[in-house]
């Protein structure tokens, strides 16, 4: 069984579904648990939506953008780590959203990020060689 | 993504089916903002097809719903799969949202909401 697969999707929004077929279909493979594996792809997801969005925005290059996306699983871990080289991005110091307040303070974005801190159990950023390096963790 | 537009008197119904991601939010907020320049103030969203939604999908739903309350006009939610209801429960959306376990009830009470 294997231990480390990855692979690059094109950075396009219609690549989201595939990128989540991936991410289920090795989950399972590493026997992590049904809601976890949910978890972890909405995780992934929102990272490549913002990418695609906001890291990847120049149009003139759309056509070689690329996500690298390798999933390892080592003692009672899974790792997935996502590589692009849009725009530098962090997104584990943005602030989390107020999920308390009334309809009409209600804030329309900021719950992509938030999702990926509250559905893994550790989530990790660094710039390196031109790339976003940004890997999410969970523990099973 | 699949949306289905049925008429139920003052409501309508949108019947979505497949995945409501980045990709396919658009096209569903295209159709929501389309039956609210229609006029129309009553919307129930039936999700009994959707196996999954991300934050642009909740985004839409959102924006629709706050758009709606200022008209006096109400948007209800229907057949929520666990999965979409557990993305709606960790955004802090269930308490934001009328949802119903089934569109028949949605539509009744989005018909009768502010009145």
């Amino acid at each position: 069984m294997r231990d480390h697969v990855e692979q690059e999707f094109k950075a396009d929004l219609a690549q989201l579904e595939r990128i989540g077929e991936f991410i289920v279909t090795v989950l399972r493979e590493f026997g992590l648990a049904e809601p976890k594996i949910f978890h972890l792809q909405l995780a992934v997801d929102e990272a490549c939506s913002n990418i695609i969005k906001y890291g990847y925005a120049n149009a003139a290059t759309a056509e070689d953008d690329t996500i690298m996306i390798c999933c390892s699983r080592c003692n009672g871990t899974i790792a997935v780590t996502i590589k692009d080289r849009g725009r530098p991005f962090d997104p584990t110091i943005v602030a989390p959203p107020d999920l308390e307040t009334s309809l009409e303070e209600r804030k329309i974005g900021g719950l992509g990020i938030y999702f990926m801190r509250k559905l893994t159990d550790e989530i990790s950023y660094t710039y390196k060689d031109g790339q976003n390096v940004l890997t999410m963790v969970v523990r099973y | 993504m699949e949306i289905e537009e049925k008429d139920a008197g003052k409501v309508k119904i949108l019947a979505l089916s497949g995945r409501l991601d980045a990709y396919s939010s658009n096209e569903v907020e295209k159709s929501i903002t389309g039956l609210i320049d229609e006029g129309c103030v009553r919307i129930v969203v039936n999700l009994e097809e959707v196996e999954y939604i991300s934050s642009s999908g909740l985004r839409v739903m959102l924006a629709a719903l706050k758009r709606l309350r200022k008209l006096k006009g109400e948007l209800s939610l229907a057949c929520l799969r666990p999965y979409v209801k557990e993305v709606f429960d960790i955004a802090g959306f269930t308490q934001l949202f009328a949802i119903y376990d089934r569109e028949a009830e949605a539509v009744d009470r989005c018909a009768a909401a502010g009145e």
